[in-house]
């Protein structure tokens, strides 16, 4: 199954490694992009499924986006469907299990897209149960004026301090970041009229 | 002080719009306070002319500080004014606001405010306090900017949106307030307050 969805240079037993030391070693706290991770027609026609799905408009002190009225577990799209078999299926979690070294047996997942002052503020994504946190990029190349940057805080006293990494979305990319006390980030307000379209969620272990 | 002598103090007269300065149309507000939930009023062209527009001159020659905690807020800060500083020390002043609050004042704490593109102050966990805010505006705004003022309890009570020489009085009674981040639509403007927490 890995291989119908994963570019095949990801699916070296010597790359998992590699990723493995990136993720471990990470700074300010583990995490890891995988750029091109997901072979590229398939996850196109994925995307514009997601674009058929309904979003509805989030916003609080803390956010303000569009997010998928539904979990993609209850997609009625055959082919998103499928994309939450592949992402929540023991294989997957097994590879990604060996990329974060951290155990997990359940996913949950969200399409999200944030238009232009769209954003997220920082937080931590602290809640029982929640590992480790994923982002899949679906939209086209984000140069740095567009916005919308992952960004991870450094922390003093274990409160965020300053954005020491950023990352603009780009088509493909998958992010993987450990779910912790520390693991303060935002996403960046999106200043261009470009769309920043994105599932993300979290693996968990219950 | 007893409000009827404040109303006809010097420094109110200096200072404030005289509508507000008569007896009747203050208790008007008074009661308009007591009645909204969250007690709460807005009061609009609040200072006379002249003064609204030194009092803007003296704020805007203040040195402002950035302080940013990210998980708490990000705006600049400063003290106030000589001039403001002025009025809300007087007594008169605080007799005018004891009378909309209906409550005897001990101790006033004052800041001015900016708030601009990429600011914002998130609601914390577990707060629960009680006290009375009053913000003056010296600037026009639009709701698409973000920045309004969102007072919050489970679900949004009150939102304010600044309007030039407007003050809003509200009781924080295990109520938080918000400021909504200011977003790339704001341009260049900037949302200028005094702040007052009693």
């Amino acid at each position: 199954m890995l291989k119908d969805w994963i570019s095949s240079k990801y699916l070296a037993n010597n790359k998992v490694n590699d990723f493995n030391r990136k993720f471990i070693n990470a700074k300010p706290f583990s995490h890891v992009v995988l750029k091109e991770f997901f072979i590229k027609n398939k996850l196109k026609l994925v995307l514009n499924a997601l674009m058929k799905e309904e979003f509805t408009e989030k916003n609080s002190d803390l956010y303000q986006f569009k997010q998928t009225i539904n979990d993609i577990k209850s997609a009625d799209n055959n082919l998103l469907y499928e994309f939450y078999l592949f992402f929540s299926s023991k294989e997957f979690l097994d590879y990604i299990n060996k990329i974060t070294g951290i155990k997990i047996n359940e996913i949950d997942m969200s399409g999200f897209i944030y238009g232009q002052s769209d954003y997220l503020l920082p937080h931590d994504d602290q809640l029982e149960g929640r590992k480790i946190a994923y982002v899949v990029n679906l939209s086209e190349k984000f140069t740095r004026k567009d916005g919308g940057r992952l960004q991870f805080f450094s922390t003093k006293d274990k409160k965020p301090f300053k954005t020491t990494k950023s990352y603009s979305p780009n088509f493909g990319n998958l992010v993987l970041f450990k779910v912790s006390d520390i693991s303060f980030h935002q996403v960046e307000e999106v200043m261009s009229r470009k769309e920043r379209i994105s599932f993300a969620g979290w693996f968990h272990e219950h | 002080m007893n409000i009827k002598t404040a109303l006809k103090s010097e420094i109110l007269n200096e200072f404030l719009n005289l509508d507000y300065l008569n007896y009747e149309t203050l208790t008007e507000v008074k009661k308009a306070f007591a009645k909204n939930s969250p007690n709460s009023i807005k009061l609009e062209t609040f200072f006379k002319k002249e003064k609204y527009d030194l009092l803007l001159k003296e704020l805007l020659k203040l040195k402002f500080k950035k302080i940013y905690s990210p998980e708490i807020c990000s705006f600049s800060m400063s003290i106030i004014s000589d001039e403001f500083s002025k009025l809300i020390k007087s007594e008169e002043f605080i007799s005018f606001i004891e009378f909309i609050f209906d409550k005897k004042i001990n101790n006033i704490q004052s800041e001015s405010l900016i708030f601009e593109h990429k600011d914002y102050t998130l609601l914390q966990d577990n707060v629960k306090e009680s006290f009375f805010e009053i913000n003056f505006f010296f600037n026009d705004w639009k709701e698409e900017f973000g920045g309004y003022f969102s007072y919050f309890k489970d679900e949004e009570l009150l939102r304010i949106l600044p309007i030039h020489n407007s003050v809003t009085f509200v009781h924080l009674d295990e109520i938080q307030k918000f400021v909504k981040y200011i977003n790339v639509y704001s341009g260049f403007n900037k949302i200028l307050l005094v702040n007052l927490r009693i």
